[in-house]
């Protein structure tokens, strides 16, 4: 009984996870950096929705596309000062580009909404949909379905736009695809600014269930970077996949486990992703 | 060996630094600090710069080296000299462990992995309370100076322990680099496939590496405990305070260079610290926005470091200085030179 | 006498493509075999199967008498059999000699001795006007001449050669045609992959032709140019010089 309830929690969590973390992964499949910021903007689409809620009145859930926008926009500012500057250089100058945005961009918020915790009120945050024994929470209901729909979209513009087909060749043969006359500088920004942004949304649809803060980026950390590497750096279904299975087996040792503990099973599965098939469980490219 | 040389004359220099300053003074503490972490970057240095293998983890043998020592005196009043060297078996013990599944790994993949180690590390010393005091962390006792239990009043000691510490690390990089495995090392980094071929056990070499590394670092975070008198699983553990600290410091002086990490550390901790006093008052996050901002552009503009961009400074002055009279010569390509 | 290198049942499968089905043959001490057959036949994959660059799925291969199929690169190398790239895959951004310095400690642990291995082979290689020299600076010829040396300070018994001819013009390559009999006399054993036919048909005692993984024929350069299954697959005529 409380398997299945934990079960069908993980899955609510998982959903928003996914779509956290296929934005890391398309960042890495189209541009081959691993963008350790990545939490960060999660935090950053937190604030935006909360900036939302608090000065214009606007709910989360309406206020995560305006999250996305902002932070899409951000991201292809950033991509045009910093991350372009590094598409050549070796590995470690783009490790230490992302690394220094991470620190850049917690200590931003910092500065910008000081280290207090905010959080939201909703008139649906404590209401409950009841399915026969199981309860499911409105908020996480609303945002696993928010999540499935820009699932839905990106999976719709990387497989039904032109523009999607150019930026997945960018990703598979960079080169050819250049040949054929896609821009990849563009591809890299729009990839970059739209992982980013995904990102964002995600943190947005999360806020009525969560509070934020400026280093709340390193809860996700963890959990971004499972369920990328769970799937395979790169494929997004894989994020996606990996991103509930995570959710699951977040819940599943919640039921056992302190949280401080729940922690430590992901890093196990990490790293053992890592050490025996870095090319991920759902394996494409290596 | 002319950079033999230039370091003697610098360990000169710098061990004769502490009698023109204030014993106590904050300056000196910034010193002692950089030199820590100089010790630290170069250990580091032995992996990233001779394997190529950026490690974001290496605050697990920070850490390591910390605790067990501290713990080691306060359990059974045990000296911080053998609590240094049960530190360094421990180090290259969990260096094993951790590069067992992780050196097949490069690039992002290696830096990610490492990352995990060190948080799984940092968790494990907030959970496990029966065994390192959990969050609260530990202190290491007061009283009266003593050289064997590594404890004084005054920094001049840990700054001539700290030093000592460099001379250790930056010996054992120049030791490896120009020895058998130095050069099976560089084998493995330009091209492993090849190193192979030609009979380098690229594994073997690479753990050895690491091995090196993890206990040189372990016995700085003795040091450290010893001069900190406290810390907690998020000072020594910690991603940024240490694992990336360590790295960027190596990174910005000039990576695979024994002047590297002693370049790092002069400019990122005294920076860190000029942030702190300029901005820290200000507002919170300020001084460590402004440290990130430098650190970034230093990155994007000269990825290989400040030697390099001191060394693409520098190298027009020093062509005008050695011959003002000549008239400067246009570059013309090499013949022969490749495509 | 035991052959040098016994390969038997040798398979292995990338995905789709069989790239060696059921290869099999002996190689005799101070022996010269010419492996040739149409771009895709195998040829590398059969190289680097040999030397364990890549596992095989199945088969053995026995050097001296020993199992060393599926054992690492280095433990094969070790053993004794080496092997050079096509691409040449030097160590760029080292000198020359600390290119085949590294090779050298293979068999001298210091590094003072293998220094001194390391030029005598570039001696007899006619390299050592470019010992000094960065690899990565090298013209194509100059550096696959290195990688050849390379390879031989690791004083193997059982030495591969990847299309070492490619890019030489006549005179470079009558030289190194006399080096590479010069090392069969010293007993050294080879297989050479080769497209240049003269080459192959002036050097090899045996050859021994593939085609899509398969061996098709194995015998003397003559008797192997007038095999008609070779010429289909192959030459499509008389062998060109």
């Amino acid at each position: 009984m409380a398997l299945i309830q934990a079960l069908i929690d993980g899955l609510l969590a998982g959903g928003v996870y996914a779509l956290i973390s296929v934005g890391l992964t398309l960042v890495f499949g189209v541009m081959g950096v691993v963008n350790f910021a990545q939490a960060e903007f999660v935090m950053l689409g937190m604030f935006a929705a909360w900036a939302g809620w608090n000065w214009l009145g606007l709910d989360p859930w309406l206020g995560a596309p305006l999250a996305f926008i902002a932070v899409f926009l951000l991201g292809s500012v950033l991509h045009r000062l910093l991350l372009r500057r590094v598409m050549r250089a070796p590995a470690v100058a783009q490790i230490f580009l992302t690394v220094g945005l991470l620190l850049a961009l917690e200590n931003l918020a910092l500065l910008l909404f000081g280290s207090g915790f905010r959080s939201v009120q909703t008139p649906y945050q404590t209401a409950a949909v009841h399915l026969g024994p199981f309860i499911v929470g409105v908020p996480q209901l609303g945002a696993f379905t928010a999540a499935l729909g820009m699932g839905a979209a990106l999976w719709w513009f990387l497989a039904r736009t032109r523009t999607g087909w150019a930026m997945r060749a960018t990703a598979q043969d960079p080169a050819a695809a250049q040949l054929s006359g896609v821009d990849s500088d563009a591809m890299h920004r729009l990839a970059f600014s739209l992982g980013v942004g995904l990102s964002a949304a995600g943190g947005a649809v999360i806020l009525p269930y969560y509070t934020v803060f400026p280093s709340v980026g390193g809860q996700f950390v963890v959990l971004m970077f499972t369920a990328a590497v769970l799937g395979g750096l790169g494929n997004v279904a894989g994020a996606v996949a990996g991103g509930l299975a995570v959710g699951v087996v977040q819940s599943l040792s919640a039921l056992v486990l302190p949280l401080q503990m729940q922690n430590l099973v992901l890093f196990v599965v990490f790293i053992a992703v890592l050490a025996l098939r870095p090319q991920g469980l759902l394996g494409a490219r290596a | 060996m002319r950079t033999g040389a230039v370091l003697a004359a610098l360990l000169a220099a710098a061990a004769l630094t502490p009698l023109g300053l204030d014993a106590d003074g904050y300056a000196l503490r910034v010193l002692t600090t950089a030199l820590l972490f100089a010790a630290a970057a170069q250990a580091w240095n032995i992996v990233g710069g001779l394997a190529n293998r950026l490690s974001l983890g290496h605050a697990a043998f920070f850490g390591i080296g910390a605790y067990c020592s501290t713990l080691l005196l306060v359990r059974f009043g045990l000296s911080p000299w053998i609590g240094m060297l049960a530190s360094a078996a421990l180090g290259a013990g969990a260096a094993l462990l951790i590069g067992l599944p992780t050196l097949r790994l490069q690039g992002h993949y290696f830096a990610l992995a490492t990352l995990a180690f060190g948080e799984v590390m940092r968790v494990l010393a907030n959970t496990w309370t029966g065994l390192t005091g959990g969050p609260v962390g530990l202190s290491v006792p007061f009283g009266p100076d003593s050289l064997a239990l590594l404890r004084f009043k005054s920094t001049p000691p840990y700054y001539w322990a700290a030093l000592g510490l460099l001379a250790l690390c930056t010996a054992a990089f120049l030791g490896v680099r120009h020895s058998a495995l130095g050069y099976r090392l560089m084998a493995v980094r330009e091209d492993e496939a090849a190193a192979r071929a030609i009979g380098v056990d690229a594994t073997r070499a690479k753990l050895l590496a690491a091995t090196l590394s993890g206990a040189l670092t372990a016995m700085v975070g003795t040091l450290y405990a010893q001069f900190s008198y406290f810390f907690d699983p998020d000072t020594v553990f910690g991603i940024t305070p240490v694992s990336v600290r360590i790295a960027l410091i190596c990174i910005v002086g000039g990576i695979g260079s024994p002047f590297g990490p002693i370049l790092g550390a002069l400019f990122v901790i005294p920076m860190e610290e000029a942030a702190n006093v300029l901005f820290g008052d200000r507002a919170a996050g300020l001084a460590p926005l402004s440290y990130a901002v430098v650190l970034i552009a230093v990155v994007v503009t000269e990825p290989r470091g400040l030697l390099r961009l001191m060394g693409s400074v520098l190298r027009p002055v020093m062509n005008r200085v050695r011959a003002p009279a000549a008239a400067v010569r246009p570059m013309a390509p090499r013949p022969g030179a490749g495509p | 006498m035991t052959p040098v290198l016994q390969v038997s049942g040798l398979g292995k499968r990338f995905g789709g493509l069989q790239a060696l089905d059921g290869v099999a043959f002996e190689v005799a001490a101070g022996e010269i075999l010419g492996v040739i057959g149409p771009n895709g036949a195998g040829k590398t994959t059969l190289f680097n199967t040999l030397t364990g660059l890549v596992r095989p799925d199945r088969g053995s291969v026995r050097l001296d008498g020993q199992e060393v199929a599926g054992a690492p690169m280095h433990r094969v190398a070790a053993r004794g059999m080496v092997k050079t790239f096509q691409n040449v895959a030097l160590f760029p951004d080292a000198t020359v000699l600390d290119n085949v310095l590294v090779a050298a400690m293979l068999r001298e642990p210091g590094v003072r001795r293998a220094r001194a291995v390391a030029a005598a082979t570039l001696e007899r290689c006619g390299l050592g006007a470019l010992a000094g020299r960065r690899a990565a600076d090298l013209t194509f010829p100059e550096r696959a001449r290195v990688e050849m040396a390379r390879a031989l300070s690791t004083r193997p018994r059982v030495l591969l050669l990847d299309e070492v001819m490619a890019s030489l013009n006549p005179v470079e390559m009558d030289g190194q045609l006399a080096l590479i009999r010069g090392l069969r006399d010293e007993g050294l054993t080879l297989l050479v992959v080769e497209h240049h036919m003269r080459a192959v048909m002036s050097l090899c005692d045996r050859v021994l032709v593939m085609n899509f993984g398969v061996p098709i024929a194995l015998g003397t350069p003559d008797a192997v140019a007038r095999d008609p299954e070779v010429v289909r697959a192959y030459l499509g005529g008389p062998a060109d010089a």
